[in-house]
Formats: structure tokens, C-alpha cells, sequence
């Protein structure tokens, strides 16, 4: 029995595999996680392209407006601060979902759904800004990557609201999901990961203008 | 008897909170970020403090928040080997493109 298999760790009658360091698989360790450690890797590549080119073209568009006419640090400052909260919300609901104690599980994970809407309400605040200020996205070269990289970044957080929402709409209809703290802990690595993105983003966007 | 001791594991529950909690981490972050702010106001040349300063920040997100820092370490490799080369792909373009001049 030493060779444990998926389906076995993964039945209701076998332990929670998903809360507990299980080793069923040839690497040792569990493949779902194992997948979104690869998928957030690969996303930092996709990520750095994105990077790569706002940066290799800051500062050649020939014509306005620039960031420093434009972008406004206040509203963006706020935003961080919003996004940096919900990760600890996030990971608050978690360590809720490890104690077993789902009522706060989905509490705190309805806080950070709620702190990404503020998030995307404050990008979508922006991006109408912006357009007010004559900058769209075929103005010049600052316009095309700022907007290709916000807004990519804007999509990675709807996609973290709706997994967010499906979760927590599971644990609403069945309080004894099984693997909810694993669940919750797949949705967080993603969700720190945009947490992560923006850290970057802000710091050479909107700082280092 | 191999049995009872792959249960005996399966049934240990793991402790993820360990070192400094969420929320010392999160005021941490806010702080760091509150700095930044500052940072970019003052005349100084600012890229060689608020770069490290991010860097700071995203190893705090990945170490805490994503429990790198006590997960096992193959997750922490897959992602920080994503990262180098994300980031010398950015700094080889950065070179790249320097010497060029124009725009759009």
C-alpha cells in the first residue's frame, strides 16, 4: 500500500490528502499544486513580455500626452493599498478554512472578492480618466503599453473575482466541502500572484515615471 | 504497519502559520508602500531604492502569502526559476533597445 494512488487519497472515506503534506504522486508532491506553481511561472514570463516592452518603449512615444501628464498617483496609491489588503484578507480566510471554521472562511473571502471590485472600480475610474485626458490606447506608444499591461493585469483580477465567487458559493451550498482550505489555497496562490504583479506594475509605472 | 504510519502522515495535520502573522506582514507591506509613495516624490535618484524596495515587497507576498517560505521547496524553485527569467528577459531587451532611438 507504500504506492498510493490519486484516486484513493481523493475518496471521501481517505483523510483530507488536499490539507496535509501527502506524498501520492512520483514527484512527492501534489499534482494540483504542482500544475499552478508551473501556471503562475509561466504567467511571470507572460508578465515580464509585458513588462519587458512597456519599458524598452517608455519614454520614445513622439507625441503626448506622457505619463506625467496623465496618470494620477493618489487614486493608484489607494488602489495598491486595496490590493495589498486583500491578499491578507485572503489569506486570513484561509487560515479560517484550515481551523475548520468555514462561516469566517467565506467571510474573508467575500471581503477580498469585494476589495478586487473596488480595485477593478478604481482601474475602470482611471481608464475612463485617461480617455477623458485624450489617451487611448492607439495615441501614441505610452497609451498602447500601458494600457496592454494595466489591462491585462485588470483581466487577471476579474478572473480572481469570478474563481473567488465560484468558491465561495461552494462552500455556501456545502459547508463540508471537502478540500475547501486546499480550494482556497489554489484561488490565493493565483490571487497573491496579481498581488504580486501589481507591486511591479506600480513601482515602474506609476512611481518611477 | 506501512499502512497505519502512510494514515498516521496523511492524518498530521500541517501548521502553515508560522514566523511573523498576517497581519504583520500586511503592515509591513503597507509601510514599504507608504515609503515608496515618499520615495517618488523626492528629488533623489529614485530607481536604486524603489526597485529593491518592490523586490522586498513581492519576496514578502511570496514567502508569507504564498507560504514559500514553508511549502516545499521544488514550488519555490518552479517559480523563482519563472521569475530570473522573466527578469533577464527584461533586462536583455532593456539593453537591446537602449542604443535605439525614435518612437512612435
Amino acid at each position: 500500500m507504500a504506492n498510493l494512488t490519486n484516486t484513493n487519497l481523493t475518496s471521501p472515506a481517505s483523510v483530507d490528502a488536499a490539507s496535509v503534506e501527502v506524498e501520492h504522486t512520483s514527484m512527492g508532491v501534489d499534482n494540483r499544486k504542482l500544475g499552478m506553481w508551473v501556471f503562475l511561472a509561466s504567467e511571470a514570463l507572460f508578465f515580464s513580455a509585458l513588462i519587458a516592452t512597456y519599458v524598452i518603449l517608455h519614454g520614445r512615444s513622439t507625441g503626448g500626452p506622457t505619463p506625467r501628464d496623465v496618470l494620477s498617483l493618489p487614486l493608484v496609491s489607494i488602489n495598491t493599498f486595496v490590493l495589498i489588503a486583500s491578499s491578507m484578507a485572503l489569506v486570513t480566510g484561509l487560515s479560517a478554512a484550515q481551523r475548520q471554521d468555514i462561516r469566517k472562511a467565506i467571510l474573508w473571502l467575500a471581503v477580498t472578492a469585494g476589495l478586487g471590485i473596488v480595485f477593478l472600480g478604481g482601474q475602470v475610474y482611471e481608464f475612463s480618466h485617461l480617455v477623458t485626458d485624450k489617451l487611448l490606447i492607439s495615441t501614441n506608444l505610452f497609451g498602447a503599453t500601458f494600457f496592454t499591461l494595466t489591462g491585462t493585469h485588470g483581466l487577471h483580477v476579474l478572473s480572481g473575482i469570478i474563481w473567488l465567487i465560484l468558491v465561495i458559493v461552494q462552500l455556501v451550498q456545502k459547508r463540508d466541502l471537502p478540500h475547501a482550505d486546499f480550494k482556497i489555497e489554489m484561488v490565493g496562490l493565483y490571487w497573491h500572484f496579481v498581488d504580486l504583479i501589481w507591486i511591479i506594475i506600480f513601482t515602474l509605472v506609476y512611481l518611477l515615471i | 504497519m506501512q499502512e497505519t504510519k502512510v494514515e498516521q502522515k496523511l492524518a498530521k495535520p500541517v501548521s502553515r502559520k508560522t514566523g511573523p502573522s498576517y497581519l504583520v506582514v500586511f503592515i509591513v507591506l503597507a509601510v514599504l508602500t507608504g515609503l515608496e509613495i515618499v520615495v517618488s516624490q523626492l528629488p533623489i535618484p529614485r530607481a536604486p531604492i524603489l526597485i529593491p524596495m518592490a523586490f522586498i515587497k513581492v519576496a514578502l507576498v511570496a514567502l508569507f502569502y504564498m507560504h514559500l517560505r514553508t511549502d516545499r521547496r521544488l514550488f519555490a524553485m518552479i517559480f523563482v526559476i519563472g521569475v530570473l527569467v522573466g527578469i533577464t528577459l527584461i533586462l536583455t531587451f532593456a539593453v537591446l533597445f537602449s542604443t535605439q532611438t525614435g518612437g512612435v
